[in-house]
């Protein structure tokens, strides 16, 4: 719902609509936004909260102390810190080093554990990342208590092998539960997601009608349509269709510029 | 060489398609590399057997077709895909699998076979698909036709490619079901450094070309191809991206024929506001009011439920000016 696909705008009336029905048929996990006090407020946040039945509801938040903080005064079931992990990230963008990301790690983590939030940490670009540093962070997470890592394929650069061993090789390292997070710039989000589920990923993240940065993320209807000829996702895959139903009305200026 | 064959033509069925249209794609296809086309005996007659020269062509044979030899026999012509049998060196015998589960046995003795569908190929992993191909036929003797019915024909088209199969066989943007032919040079040009010092600006010309010569539409969002891939609102992302373009793109937008575009939404942040007053205004803004301007986007575009357009912010920057 905060997936910055360019354009679209979802208000908070929206997302709570959107948020009941994906409650509604079965998914894990609701990652609802980014919690702004400037925009948005958290009353949508509190009334999907209280009406959600079966969804975990998930919030993002960068690797800044204040960030975690906000986040996590909102209480949501799961909170999402992105960690930088690749040198173009860490380096060119924030300007910062490894030591740096390792110091607000611990700073963030202690914060979210005294709210009792459960934390997964997004490796921001991990298939351009040095998989040593990867290690190490992982090793480091599990020690403060991080419940997931999530690898972001931030520009969308893996192919299906490439995704696969990627998993192998982290699950070589570590138990930790492996979610992946698709970008589709090659068209190639489904295949690859489906190769990180069959290298051990638990936890595969999509958006409806594919909807992100660029040429979006892994599109929930088609990964669903993909999987269950092997996996039970627990999702009728007749039912993301009527959620899409729902989204025709929202999307502006038309839906149908958001299909792929 | 990576052997694709563009199928493109063949997928165009309609009655948009004209001589002057179909020469003009095989140019553009071979400006983009791609030197081996499917085409289909309705493709030849449109051509009136005027086949472009330096490539290879493929004539594709539905089964009555070939029974009833109602095609022509040119030299320009050096492959008939035909339905599972071969009478000459230059008929290739065609194979449908649609699952990878189910048995099939093919005669060992071809040279090449082609292969339609392997729709569910990826499904139960990389290695399961190679496993079956191991038993099937030698890959370096095979060309695959990828059907998207899980949208992984181009997954299953550079994975082949990519463990030395023969070549894979795709149409623009996958249309007819298929994997897509730019995804799959793009992949390689990306993470195989194929043709490295090689742009791919043609893309915007055959989108347009295979829009107009079809009834499909190629939407914005569409991967490599689609319009608006290109635009960024999101503040993280638009701050990264002026750092530097690589943080946040996998290749430099100009090696399609497209250009980065800000957007300003609800998402957008201070720098992307202040990126935007340069490109539009000659006046300076001071912070303060840099942040009042953001609040406003963010208000309006939240208000519209959509992004702000460049003539929507103009009036914002001179309410705030006044």
């Amino acid at each position: 719902m905060e997936n910055n696909a360019p354009g679209v705008v979802f208000v908070p009336e929206d997302k709570v609509k959107i948020a009941l029905a994906l409650d509604e048929i079965g998914v894990y996990e609701i990652e609802v936004g980014i919690y702004s006090r400037a925009t948005e407020g958290r009353d949508y946040i509190l009334e999907i909260m209280e009406k959600k039945k079966n969804s975990n509801i998930s919030l993002w938040a960068r690797l800044r102390k204040d960030d975690v903080l906000e986040a996590c005064r909102q209480k949501p079931d799961i909170l999402h810190i992105g960690v930088p992990v690749s040198y173009a990230q860490i380096y060119s963008k924030l300007n910062k080093n490894k030591q740096w990301i390792l110091k607000n790690l611990a700073e963030c983590m202690e914060i979210a554990d005294n709210f009792h939030v459960p934390v997964v940490l997004g490796f921001e670009d991990c298939s351009r990342a040095d998989l040593g540093f990867m290690i190490k962070l992982i090793a480091c997470a599990e020690k403060l208590g991080v419940s997931k890592i999530r690898l972001s394929d931030t520009v969308g650069i893996f192919t299906p092998e490439r995704a696969g061993k990627f998993v192998k090789d982290v699950k070589s390292y570590s138990n930790i539960p492996i979610e992946t997070h698709e970008h589709n710039d090659l068209g190639l989000a489904v295949a690859n997601s489906i190769e990180m589920a069959n290298a051990g990923a638990e936890y595969i993240d999509c958006t409806l009608y594919g909807l992100g940065e660029r040429a979006g993320n892994c599109d929930m209807y088609e990964f669903v349509n993909a999987a269950e000829l092997k996996y039970d996702t627990g999702i009728d895959k007749k039912n993301i269709s009527k959620v899409y139903k729902l989204l025709e009305n929202i999307l502006k200026p038309k839906y149908s510029d958001y299909l792929r | 060489m990576l052997k694709i064959i563009d199928a493109t033509l063949c997928a165009l069925n309609g009655d948009k398609i004209n001589k002057a249209d179909v020469l003009r794609l095989i140019e553009l296809m071979k400006n983009i590399s791609v030197t081996h086309l499917q085409i289909t005996p309705r493709i030849y007659d449109i051509l009136e057997g005027e086949l472009p020269k330096d490539v290879v062509y493929y004539m594709d044979l539905d089964i009555s077709t070939y029974i009833a030899k109602d095609y022509a026999i040119d030299n320009n012509i050096q492959y008939y895909f035909v339905p599972k049998q071969k009478n000459n060196d230059m008929e290739i015998p065609v194979f449908q699998i649609n699952s990878i589960k189910e048995p099939y046995v093919i005669d060992k003795g071809w040279d090449i076979i082609k292969v339609i569908g392997l729709d569910d190929m990826l499904i139960g992993g990389v290695d399961n698909a190679f496993a079956f191909f191991s038993r099937l036929f030698p890959i370096k003797k095979i060309l695959i036709c990828p059907e998207n019915t899980y949208s992984c024909a181009t997954a299953i088209a550079i994975t082949f490619l990519k463990r030395k199969g023969l070549g894979a066989i795709s149409t623009f943007w996958g249309i007819g079901n298929k994997a897509a032919t730019e995804q799959i040079l793009m992949a390689f040009h990306i993470t195989d450094r194929y043709l490295p010092n090689r742009n791919f600006k043609e893309f915007i010309e055959l989108k347009a070309l295979v829009e107009k010569m079809s009834d499909v539409e190629i939407p914005p969002f569409a991967p490599i191809v689609g319009e608006k891939i290109f635009h960024v609102e999101s503040g993280i992302h638009v701050a990264g991206i002026l750092k530097k373009s690589s943080n946040y793109e996998l290749y430099p937008p100009e090696i399609v024929g497209n250009e980065r575009k800000i957007v300003l939404g609800k998402h957008t942040g201070k720098t992307a506001v202040a990126e935007k007053i340069k490109e539009l205004d000659s006046r300076e803004y001071t912070d303060e009011e840099i942040e009042t301007i953001l609040n406003i986007v963010k208000r309006v575009s939240i208000a519209k439920g959509y992004g702000i357009s460049d003539d929507e912010f103009l009036k914002i920057l001179n309410e705030v000016w006044l």
